[in-house]
């Protein structure tokens, strides 16, 4: 989380392609991401959408073009995110042979950030602590990712199709958390359900780069 | 200037401990590289010991088969070492919270100490089977620590290959055959050595330098893997 007065991070997208052998599944992008703030990546089901945000997180390489991550005037190399930095996505679990506390517990002794019990408590988890994440409903296991994403309160996090498997109560959570972390982080969401996203709030729209 | 003192990650010695206590906890749980490798250690031993007879206990046949029964124990029980990260979702979980040295360094020193596990049960088998004289115990134990030590650090990385088989097949299979063969060859004839009475200092000079290079080669070889 950002403190008051720290240079803010931003994400610099320079026409960035994603790109998978010989295929290119998104791009190219050009955009400046910066924190605080919420920022929306929003198309249809094979846009790219996930692509970009796993090039955001440095999880992939950009093809072509290139993302810089900065803080104030210093450029982060793509090892500095795991830092600063937490990611839910639908293909990325926790372990299944660890509870859901040890999952945590182990992310935040890699990280060197980050309370178990006060991530879990503040994402609803805390009676389901000790379950393993194959014992949880697709709704839980959905919050147990999005703990992951917020544990340690990262500068810049990142969540791919977040409401997934959500209820209408997990939903009004979900949003009610991503606007408050937003004053303080940048976080950057994608979704294809436009309904999610509130007026004013800045996107980047793969569907109309497909299309155009 | 900043608010607060920003928390770094851990360096990567502790990135190493809390993966090897994270593989340590999960193998408690679930047995996925002991349970594998104790079928094959008893299965190999009891059916290499029975078809080979007395002769096993000749120094030669005794160190060819102690070193077969070791590498198909390890293999049942290194050469998932990732693949199970990437069937189970947890590649990117992992590559996001740690680095490439503190994940490989984990990765190894669990290897090792399942290898290690691994031993004292195939040793005590062997023993019971076998029972071949040994000429010198130090030499046995030096090249057996060598060996666990070659075998530890070049199957992960063969592990890590065969993850990443989809996009290099080829690669895995053409790489695995040079990591593991040198190291056998000197294991074997060390082993040999040692149980005939002599002191192995050439086949672990030999053990010693290819598992330094092997580390290296493979430290570099996992960080391809891990950036691409």
């Amino acid at each position: 989380m950002t403190q008051a007065g720290d240079p803010s991070f931003a994400i610099e997208i320079e026409s960035a392609v994603g790109r998978y052998g010989a295929r290119d599944v998104v791009g190219p992008v050009t955009a400046r991401l910066e924190g605080p703030g919420l920022y929306w990546i929003v198309g249809p089901n094979g846009s790219g959408k996930s692509t970009l945000l796993r090039m955001l997180a440095g999880l992939k390489r950009a093809g072509a073009g290139r993302v810089r991550w900065t803080r104030g005037a210093d450029d982060l190399p793509a090892s500095a995110l795991r830092g600063c930095s937490g990611i839910a996505a639908p293909e990325i679990q926790l372990y299944r042979d660890l509870s859901v506390r040890e999952n945590l517990a182990f992310l935040a002794r890699l990280r060197g950030r980050g309370d178990a019990e006060r991530t879990l408590s503040s994402c609803g988890l805390g009676a389901l602590a000790d379950a393993r994440p194959m014992s949880l409903s697709s709704g839980q296991r959905q919050r147990a990712r999005l703990a992951a994403a917020w544990l340690g309160d990262p500068e810049i996090v990142l969540l791919d199709e977040p409401s997934t498997n959500l209820d209408a109560e997990g939903r009004a959570w979900l949003w009610r958390e991503v606007r408050a972390r937003a004053a303080s982080t940048l976080l950057v969401a994608t979704t294809n359900q436009r309904e999610e996203l509130a007026e004013g709030e800045p996107r980047l729209d793969l569907g109309a780069r497909a299309a155009a | 200037m900043s608010g607060t003192t920003r928390p770094r990650p851990p360096g990567v010695l502790a990135g190493a401990a809390a993966i090897w206590t994270k593989e340590m906890l999960v193998e408690a749980r679930a047995r996925y590289s002991i349970g594998a490798s104790i079928v094959f250690a008893a299965v190999t031993l009891a059916v290499l010991s029975y078809t080979a007879g007395p002769q096993a206990r000749r120094p030669e046949t005794a160190a060819v088969l102690l070193w077969m029964v070791l590498l198909f124990s390890a293999t049942a029980s290194l050469s998932h070492a990732f693949g199970r990260e990437v069937e189970g979702g947890t590649w990117d979980l992992l590559r996001h919270a740690a680095g490439p040295g503190e994940v490989l360094l984990g990765k190894w020193l669990a290897g090792a100490t399942v290898l290690v596990a691994v031993e004292a049960l195939v040793l005590a088998g062997g023993a019971l089977l076998v029972a071949p004289p040994v000429g010198d115990p130090a030499g046995l134990a030096a090249v057996l620590g060598a060996g666990t030590v070659t075998l530890a650090i070049g199957l992960p990385v063969v592990a890590a290959l065969l993850a990443q088989a989809r996009h290099h097949g080829g690669l895995a299979a053409a790489l695995a055959f040079p990591v593991l063969v040198p190291g056998l060859f000197a294991a074997v004839s060390g082993t040999r050595r040692a149980l005939e009475g002599a002191w192995p200092g050439s086949e672990l000079r030999v053990l010693v330098s290819f598992a330094g290079v092997l580390a290296i080669a493979g430290w570099r070889l996992f960080v391809f893997l891990w950036e691409d």
